[in-house]
């Protein structure tokens, strides 16, 4: 169990933008469990929508891809980061809404070379609300920035 | 391993995860490029990371003309095996 402080030195995110409140479980190189718990505090509700809030569905990915990273064990070289790279065949199957404590879970399906592929779901009192598949990768930080 | 069976492996990849439909993936066919059937650079990181994960060859920062086709793939992970 990871809680707020032990999670705060592993990823760099950080409020409004930190999305996983509490680590359950991590199986180094395989696999993470999480819990997000939603609040109507959350920035995004004022927008998302008026009179009728619902947690974007880019969010729930990057919830997914911030439990990820508790997964991959070595750190980037220090003039690299990890950035996600493709997002397949997510479903948000059913809202998520203030109140809603997000179960996650991430798998790691591919490794290989300069790839980490997981598959990911979120669930909600037991029920799948959303599933897909994510791919990141390490990038040079002047990739990034000295274009 | 017989050549074949790498290029049927390579092409096996390219439709089940890059999703390519597979009758117009011909070993020869380009893969990048504007006459191409359209991969693009994550595509070709997708294939380095496959390459790399199968066959054990790290093709990272590997000349462009290697990535054409299928065949020229498959060549330089012979040729680097």
């Amino acid at each position: 169990m990871m809680y707020i402080d032990d999670i705060n030195e592993k990823i760099k995110q950080r409020p409004p933008f930190q999305m996983i409140d509490r680590v359950i479980e991590v199986v180094p190189g395989e696999s993470a469990e999480g819990i997000k718990c939603v609040s109507v505090n959350e920035p995004h509700f004022i927008g998302h929508f008026p009179g009728a809030p619902i947690m974007p569905g880019v969010l729930l990915i990057e919830a997914c891809a911030q439990l990820c990273s508790f997964v991959v064990e070595q750190e980037p070289d220090a003039d690299k980061l990890y950035v996600l790279l493709k997002v397949d065949g997510f479903k948000f199957v059913k809202p998520v809404i203030p109140g809603d404590v997000l179960d996650i879970s991430v798998k790691k399906t591919r490794g290989g070379g300069a790839l980490f592929a997981f598959d990911a779901e979120v669930r909600v009192d037991g029920n799948v609300h959303a599933k897909g598949s994510l791919v990141f990768t390490a990038v040079s930080r002047d990739s990034i920035y000295k274009r | 391993m017989a050549d074949n069976e790498m290029k049927a492996k390579l092409k096996d990849f390219i439709c089940s995860t890059l999703g390519v439909e597979a009758d117009v993936l011909e070993y020869d066919t380009e893969l990048f490029g504007d006459s191409s059937i359209g991969l693009d650079s994550v595509d070709s990181l997708e294939i380095i990371s496959y390459v790399d994960g199968e066959f054990g060859v790290d093709m990272t920062g590997v000349d462009k003309e290697n990535f054409l086709s299928i065949d020229t793939i498959a060549a330089y992970i012979t040729a680097n095996k």
